[in-house]
């Protein structure tokens, strides 16, 4: 090796042939370049002369590197350290051997190439995990279809029910109001005949009071007619006496007068005279017993009229006449009196029987009152055994729940926990309330809140873990796309070397050419000139310069041709020697480097991967807990919402510490009272109207009859207690057969009756054609499956499902539909599989699309499915 | 002046809250009565009241039976043994209960004041009236999204008392008169300094709207 120096100082001192050859020999025979550490670099040094004139080798050496532009100073500088780091030179190797302990790049590629592919096969698993995961999303989607429309049909179901007893409801209430109406015309009819009663009674009184004032008067009449007729006959009779005593007296004076003619009989004066007397005494009688028979005539008139007992004629006739009109008055009040008297027996016997119905009724009534009240006990005992049952669900829920809990809570704290025997497998203690409950609830949603919290940064943590992956995607995509420009950069400089080297190789051939020229040259000049050859051998020299310099020029030519590529930084003519060895060094840097980063990148990406993997673990772990979560959550607000509500409605309370209370007089207690006082009197009326209807029947016994008034009330009585709501019927049956009203209230119950049968009748057929059209279907859908080979199921969302017979998975289905119009023309809607369906593109075009065929197109998909049969293959 | 007294001047006592609150309990009964229609206009006059016209029942059974109820509330109030106030609307024809206008009644407690510390400042009036206008006006409002009741109705009140309270003998016990097929609207909240009202109405959703 030449001595450092300054070449200029030497040029004058060594010939300029020397100079060539020492430079041609301090390229071809130069030692490999050491290496110069600076601080971390380490930066090849150039210690030949070439080209250097007045500057320290550092010097030259540093504006050499700057004129080099290597490609990774030229590459854009990263941000981040890891890069910075591994993009910074770490060793230069001057001798071009690379390290032994380090990998290849090939190696590192297949490396990465491997994992690509591993990489990818994960991929690919993944991708069919997520598919296998829409499918049974589609699944439960369809399960959730055909749920929601069970729930839509037994909606329309329970709406049909709630319409079928609305309409039950209205056709009850029309008939309440019928009844109603009937009631209120019976009311009405009722005042009507209680008008009639009243004024007929007020008639009858009127008439029993005119008829007693005239008894009265007639009374009256008759005792002074009596007295008149007393004090008449009286002074009659005394007159008659004293007509009598006179008759006596003068029958005794006759006779004292027939005894002296007889004893005087022959005085004829006398005799005449006394005959006279006796004859004046014998009209005297006889007028005398006229007017005795005529006052016995006025008498009898008189006691036998009093109507003309006032008139003081003493006539006999008179008499008869007024007792004759006196006894039919009699006769007449007495009739009044006997009818008073069995007008106010009946309205006694009434007004007993109204009173002992009310009895009954009021008997009825609170034996009713007690029916409805055990209805009304039974039924909230039904509802309570039910709340009891739902309480006990919801407790063994709740135990399920907070076992769970414990279970999940507590599974760290379980080996140091003893269990409690008392509540080994029971709730969880204190739960008992649903003040408790709301506290358990309250303390899982702070909880949850807590957990969702944590979830929330364990989110945002994986969100930075995956910002940082993918920052390191970034980096590493960086890095490869690094690695692919530095191998394409290596390429380049590999065949600018494999140049520069046959360049070289020619060079040297052409110096050792020359050498050899030089050497017969020297020999000559010794052997045959005897020293005088300096012009010829100036002038070859010159030759030789002049080659030596096209060929530098031709060299600089084809580096110039294959330096494009570097950006036109090739070194000059005069660097041909130190460009290759720093090209080769540039090149065994570059893939140490390459080297270094490849290894440094499967570092990063292995660590990369594990961090992504355990992310992705907590990310699993988090998204599993955070939807346990959410479900328990879930579960709880249903629960908190469902308390709520029964709080809100008035259910949630404990009977135990808490006690409802009102006040006994309450409006509504009163509007109760009232309205049941005048329900009741309402129903007492009604009753009567319905007794009195029935009395009033044409085929009703009379009520002047008292005996078969009495009959028919017990009859009616009878009825009504025995069946209390067929009080129409009954009655109606014994004591008015022939009443209209009865009649059709009897008809609507029979109708109703036969109606409720044909209802139960219909439901059974419906139920019996419905088992018989299932078994049908059934039977359609196998023989379908045999001789078809599909399997056909009806979803209810109205499309078809065939899946073959010789399908290999159970995804491998058709689902048809009937499209907008149900107008029979199917079309494919889908399949289990959406990979399947696209295996099988080119029939669905072939058959469906082109030649609108669905029976072709399944027939042609059975027979490859049958084709593609193990077995089918093995034959 | 006593410490106790110097810490809770500005406050109203228990006493007052009671009072405040059987106040609130009277016209808020007497204006659901009157928004909900269960009582004829005419029983009805204007008062003020909270910086409110409310309309007040004149007729004197329902004066003296609210009378009569604020009377034992106040003292239940003042004891601490009360937990709802339940206004129920039910039907005369069926007695089903329409609507359940429930007032929530707890305790505030006392929060306990740190060495140094200054307590809580007293609630002052003007805060207070406002909390209840807001209840009042929400009662009004609630004619919009309840159901037209349609049925003449007549209306009953309960009190959840704990099972520890004295009970006049005027009093006795009742069922819950739950409402059927219930939705239900939460109402704005007021507290005094010694209790915390909540309010909420529970009605029977409309069967043709479901």
């Amino acid at each position: 090796m030449l001595p450092p120096g300054d070449p200029a100082a030497r040029a004058g001192a060594v010939p300029p042939s020397t100079v060539i050859r020492s430079r041609f020999r301090s390229i071809t025979e130069r030692l490999p370049a050491t290496t110069l550490a600076r601080g971390t670099k380490r930066y090849l040094v150039d210690d030949s002369p070439n080209g250097i004139a007045g500057r320290t080798q550092q010097q030259q050496q540093q504006q050499w590197l700057g004129c080099l532009e290597t490609p990774i100073r030229l590459a854009p500088r990263q941000e981040t350290p890891l890069v910075d780091t591994l993009l910074r030179p770490q060793r230069l190797f001057a001798s071009g051997t690379p390290p032994s302990e380090s990998k290849s790049p090939s190696r590192s590629l297949l490396e990465s190439a491997r994992r690509d592919s591993e990489a990818k096969s994960a991929v690919e698993s993944l991708r069919r995990d997520a598919e296998r995961a829409k499918f049974e999303l589609r699944q439960v989607e369809m399960e959730r279809e055909r749920e929601r429309e069970e729930a839509l049909q037994q909606r329309q179901r329970l709406e049909r029910d709630l319409l079928a007893q609305t309409k039950r409801v209205e056709r009850l209430e029309r008939d309440r109001r019928w009844l109603a109406e009937q009631e209120e015309k019976l009311a009405e009819e009722r005042r009507a005949v209680d008008g009639e009663m009243a004024a007929l009674r007020q008639k009858c009184d009127a008439r029993v009071d005119k008829a007693a004032a005239a008894a009265h008067a007639l009374e009256k009449r008759l005792d002074d007619a009596n007295r008149a007729l007393r004090h008449s006959r009286s002074e009659h009779v005394g007159e008659i006496e004293r007509y009598q005593h006179r008759l006596a007296v003068a029958e005794s004076a006759a006779a004292e007068l027939r005894a002296g003619s007889s004893e005087g009989s022959g005085s004829v004066g006398g005799d005449a005279s006394l005959q006279c007397t006796i004859d004046a005494l014998r009209r005297e009688v006889h007028e005398k017993s006229q007017d005795v028979e005529e006052l016995q005539m006025r008498l009898r008139t008189l006691t036998s009229s009093s109507d003309d007992a006032a008139a003081a004629t003493p006539s006999r006739t008179r008499v008869a006449q007024l007792e004759r009109d006196l006894h039919e008055q009699c006769s007449y009040i007495q009739a009044v009196e006997q009818q008073n008297r069995q007008m106010r027996a009946d309205a006694q016997r009434l007004a007993e029987r109204a009173a002992k119905y009310e009895q009954e009724h009021e008997v009825n009534a609170a034996l009713s009152s007690k029916i409805e009240r055990l209805e009304q006990q039974q039924h909230d005992y039904a509802r309570l055994v039910a709340q009891v049952d739902a309480l006990q669900q919801e407790r063994e829920q709740w135990r399920r729940v907070l076992r769970d809990t414990d279970t999940d809570a507590g599974a760290s704290a379980a080996a140091d926990r003893k269990p409690d025997p008392a509540h080994g497998g029971s709730p969880v203690p204190g739960l008992d309330s649903p003040l408790a409950i709301a506290k358990t609830v309250a303390a899982q949603r702070h909880t949850i809140r807590v957990l969702e919290s944590k979830l929330e940064s364990m989110q945002y943590s994986a969100e930075t873990v995956a910002q940082q992956l993918q920052s390191a995607t970034q980096d590493a995509k960086l890095f490869r796309q690094e690695r692919a420009r530095l191998e394409e950069e290596a390429d380049a400089g590999r065949q600018r070397a494999t140049r520069l080297d046959g360049a070289r190789q020619h060079a040297v051939r052409e110096a050792e050419f020359l050498r050899a020229q030089l050497r017969s040259y020297d020999s000559e000049e010794a052997g045959l000139m005897g020293g005088n050859y300096d012009r010829q051998k100036a002038e070859r020299i010159a030759q030789l310069e002049q080659f030596i310099d096209e060929q530098r020029a031709r060299i600089a030519s084809m580096e110039q041709g294959a330096g494009p590529a570097e950006g036109g930084h090739a070194p000059g003519p005069q660097a041909d020697g130190p460009s290759t060895a720093l090209l080769r060094g540039y090149r065994e840097d570059a893939e140490a480097r390459l080297h270094e980063l490849a290894e440094a990148q499967a570092e990063h990406q292995r660590e990369l991967a594990d961090v992504q993997a355990g992310h992705q673990r907590e990310r699993d772990e988090a998204a599993a807990e955070y939807q346990r979560l959410l479900a328990r959550f879930e579960a709880l607000e249903r629960e908190a919402a469902r308390l709520e509500h029964q709080v809100g409605a008035g259910l949630g309370y404990d009977p135990r510490t808490t006690r409802i209370l009102q006040l006994i007089d309450n409006p509504s207690a009163q509007d109760f009272a009232i309205r049941s006082q005048k329900l009741t009197s309402l129903a007492a009326e009604n009753e009567a109207l319905l007794e009195r209807i029935r009395q009033l029947e044409p085929g009703a016994a009379k009520p002047a009859d008292a005996a078969s008034v009495g009959l028919a009330d017990e009859d009616t009585a009878d009825s009504g207690d025995g069946n209390g709501d067929d009080n129409g019927g009954g009655g109606g049956g014994s004591s008015g057969a022939g009443s209209a009203f009865f009649h059709t209230i009897d008809n609507l119950r029979s109708e109703n009756r036969s109606l409720t049968q044909q209802l139960e009748d219909s439901v059974k057929l419906i139920s019996r054609y419905r088992k018989e059209w299932r078994r049908k279907a059934a039977e359609l859908r196998e023989v379908v499956y045999l001789i078809l080979g599909y399997r056909v199921d009806f979803m209810t969302n109205g499309s078809v499902r065939f899946t073959s017979t010789y399908a290999a998975d159970v995804d491998q289905s058709f689902v048809f539909t009937s499209g907008d119009d149900n107008q029979g023309h199917m079309r494919l809607l889908g399949g289990g599989s959406k990979a399947y369906l696209k295996g099988l593109s080119n029939d669905i075009r072939y058959w469906i699309q082109e030649r609108g065929s669905i029976p072709g197109f399944l027939a042609t998909v059975t027979l490859q499915n049958f084709e593609a049969q193990p077995a089918q293959a093995s034959q | 002046m006593s410490v106790q007294a110097q810490l809770t001047k500005g406050k109203i006592s228990l006493e007052g809250s009671a009072r405040t609150v059987t106040e609130f309990f009277m016209y808020g009964i007497n204006s659901i009565l009157f928004q909900r229609g269960i009582y004829p206009i005419e029983d009805f006059e204007v008062q003020k009241k909270y910086g409110l016209d409310i309309w007040v029942s004149n007729d004197q059974q329902v004066v003296k039976y609210l009378d009569k109820i604020m009377a034992s509330v106040e003292e239940w109030l003042n004891a601490g043994k009360i937990n709802k106030l339940v206004l129920a609307v039910n039907t005369r024809e069926s007695r089903e209960t329409l609507e359940r206008w429930q007032f929530d009644v707890t305790l505030v407690e006392e929060e306990a004041v740190a060495a140094g510390e200054k307590p809580k400042p007293a609630k002052s009036e003007k805060a207070l009236r406002m909390e209840i206008q807001a209840i009042f006006r929400q009662i009004a409002a609630s004619v919009s999204f309840l159901p037209i009741i349609e049925e003449k109705c007549t209306f009953n009140i309960l009190v959840y008392a704990d099972s520890d309270a004295q009970v006049p003998t005027t009093w006795t016990d009742s069922d819950p008169l739950h409402v059927k097929n219930a939705e239900q609207v939460r109402l704005r909240s007021f507290s005094t300094d010694a209790h915390r009202i909540e309010a909420l109405v529970a009605y029977r959703r409309d069967p043709e709207l479901c």
